[in-house]
């Protein structure tokens, strides 16, 4: 039970993480219950939040619904607190119910403070970059794929197979789902031992450069877009038959050169 | 056909379809609003839509005869709709009547949300999860086939994925990619899907903030202001919902986040908590089939949801009628979540 409940206490916390919004939160539940709680939207939000907060902490039902969704995803729960309509209802009634406009602005500027400094904004976080291309890949990911369809077409490949890191496999498929992969994000979708391995291989800091090229031959790869390493790769690569045809970003692009053995 | 054609194909898609195709579920004597339209349609497409693609999946029938018999219904659909709202004279613009002398705060709010859209549509965000949900719709139009082949490598699927088969969100945008003149799903799913799902995420909660201050105008425009201003700044962990929508929006999960969970607590508190249900009991049954189509999570969190808040109507309304409706709605979840375990151990125990 006292695990369990402390297990519980670390999802609220991980689900908030450094915000302030559980005491906006709190803060516009207590307001909602000492000055509207008979408006019929503030009971909506009140006995919402409460039914829904006692389902989340209390050990029996978190325990049903963690075996049915899983432990590391229990904090989605969490997405069923109003959280909106409390902290937004709460701010509406405290501004319109001022009868001064001078007062409603003063009180709405200190209500986006208090959200502005609660939170953190979402192009500050760094949540937005600028793409070069139409599908919003990383470019570099879709430089790759511009390149070894490029070689494809210039050598008259019917069937391009690449391997490379989680930076680039989780995004290959998305830019051009013709190109065929060995295994992709986090080494999933691998058909055998060797194409695991491969992808251990790959994303190793420390490559073995020749068994990264025998593996890559066994898997059926004719293109690797592999990242740079302090080692260099290219005699290695070169041994097995894989030549650099371009780079892209942290990426070299091999192509193999000789028809497989 | 050029870009700006497909992108208006993909408006008529996911704007005007589901606005029209949504007029045939307002009661007899509710009044009509885009808004709500535009809402209600959207159950109803995502609804068919877990229907079709599960029994076009079953019968492994190709990507191309689902789009057609997608395109086919939901057209019909949106035909009846159109009808419906010309027959009983509809004013179509007395939504934005209704916006004149409303407050400033309603007006800056969705100046704000027009910020953020511009934001979604015209940057981008890196989520590596697209590397499931994107290119199995990416996967699916280049194979023309409906999760027949792993969108991880582009080889047949040796194993289905369960987790994913009974929600499958990548189909629909596939679907929709297709019919938008064939837009690279990707496209459809970055750039498209954020200028449409954002709006109607805010029309929900407006649809909230309405009824909570249907006569207060400037408790109105503070409330969708506030939600606006929530939602941006909700960067401070990774795992709230407003991070989901305003970063991923095209994702099942983020759309659950932030549409379904809020359509349901809407919906909840106008039909089982409310003695004359203001809503027909349908939206409600299509709200949990819509959410199982978006996530597994959604077979999941939905019926948590829902059974909340029919336990409250026992409570607060007293009526059994009422219970038994609302179970009846979470049918949906109760049996893919039966068809999940079903799976799981059949595999367990080598049967499937």
């Amino acid at each position: 039970m006292k695990d369990m409940m402390t297990w519980i206490f670390s999802i609220w916390k991980l689900y908030w993480d450094d915000g302030f919004y559980p005491y906006l939160l709190l803060l516009a539940i207590a307001y909602l219950l000492i000055f509207h709680r008979k408006k019929s939207g503030a009971r909506q939000v009140l006995i919402s939040f409460g039914a829904i907060l006692f389902v989340f902490v209390c050990p029996l039902t978190a325990a049903i619904i963690r075996a049915c969704i899983g432990s590391d995803v229990y904090w989605r729960v969490l997405w069923l607190l109003p959280l909106i309509p409390a902290i937004a209802a709460a701010a509406a009634w405290l501004v319109s119910t001022r009868r001064s406009r001078l007062t409603q602005t003063l009180i709405m500027l200190l209500l986006i403070a208090a959200i502005a400094l609660g939170g953190r904004g979402m192009l500050q976080e760094g949540n937005f970059i600028r793409t070069a291309n139409r599908q919003k890949v990383p470019d570099t990911v879709a430089r790759i794929c511009n390149i070894v369809q490029d070689a494809a077409r210039s050598d008259g490949l019917s069937e391009i197979r690449i391997a490379s890191d989680d930076g680039a496999n989780a995004y290959i498929r998305v830019y051009d789902a013709s190109i065929l992969m060995p295994f992709g994000r986090w080494g999933k979708g691998a058909l055998t031992k060797n194409d695991q391995k491969l992808y251990d291989e790959i994303i190793s800091e420390t490559p073995h450069y020749k068994r990264l090229a025998r593996r890559a031959r066994r898997a059926g790869c004719n293109f690797l877009a592999l990242p740079q390493r302090k080692k260099d790769p290219h005699r290695a690569m070169a041994q097995y038959g894989y030549e650099e045809i371009g780079t892209s970003g942290p990426y070299t692009i091999y192509q193999l050169k000789e028809p497989q053995a | 056909m050029d870009f700006l054609l497909k992108g208006l194909l993909a408006l008529f898609w996911l704007v005007v379809i589901p606005t029209a195709s949504g007029a045939l579920f307002f009661k007899k004597n509710e009044p009509f609003s885009l808004a709500k339209s535009f809402l209600f349609g959207y159950l109803f497409l995502f609804s068919i839509s877990e229907v079709l693609i599960l029994l076009f999946m079953y019968f492994s029938r190709p990507l191309h005869e689902l789009v057609l018999c997608y395109g086919i219904t939901a057209g019909l659909a949106a035909a009846g709709g159109a009808i419906r709202m010309y027959r009983r004279k509809s004013s179509v613009p007395g939504d934005f009547r209704a916006l004149r002398g409303t407050s400033v705060w309603l007006w800056a709010a969705v100046g704000f949300i027009v910020f953020q859209v511009a934001v979604a549509v015209v940057l981008a965000h890196h989520d590596a999860d697209d590397a499931l949900y994107v290119a199995a719709a990416t996967t699916a139009v280049e194979t023309d086939s409906i999760f027949r082949i792993n969108a991880y490598t582009g080889l047949p699927y040796v194993r289905l994925p369960r987790r994913y088969i009974l929600s499958p969100f990548p189909i629909f945008l596939a679907v929709v990619s297709q019919l938008s003149g064939g837009l690279h799903p990707a496209i459809m799913a970055h750039t498209i899907f954020p200028a449409v799902f954002l709006p109607a995420a805010y029309l929900v909660q407006d649809q909230i903030g309405k009824k909570w201050f249907s006569d207060n105008k400037t408790g109105r425009g503070v409330y969708l202001f506030c939600a606006a201003l929530l939602i941006w700044f909700s960067a401070y962990s990774v795992y709230n919902a407003g991070n989901f929508q305003m970063v991923r929006i095209w994702q099942g999960k983020a759309l659950l986040a932030s549409i379904l969970l809020p359509m349901i607590f809407y919906l909840s508190w106008a039909i089982v908590l409310k003695k004359q249900a203001e809503h027909s009991w349908l939206l409600y049954f299509m709200a949990n089939l819509s959410a199982c189509l978006l996530s597994s999570m959604g077979i999941i969190l939905a019926p948590v949801m829902m059974g909340i808040f029919i336990v409250l109507g026992l409570f607060f309304v007293r009526s059994l009628k009422k219970t038994a409706l609302g179970l009846l709605c979470c049918t949906p979840s109760l049996l893919l979540g039966a068809s999940y375990i079903f799976i799981m151990l059949g595999r367990k125990w080598g049967i499937l």
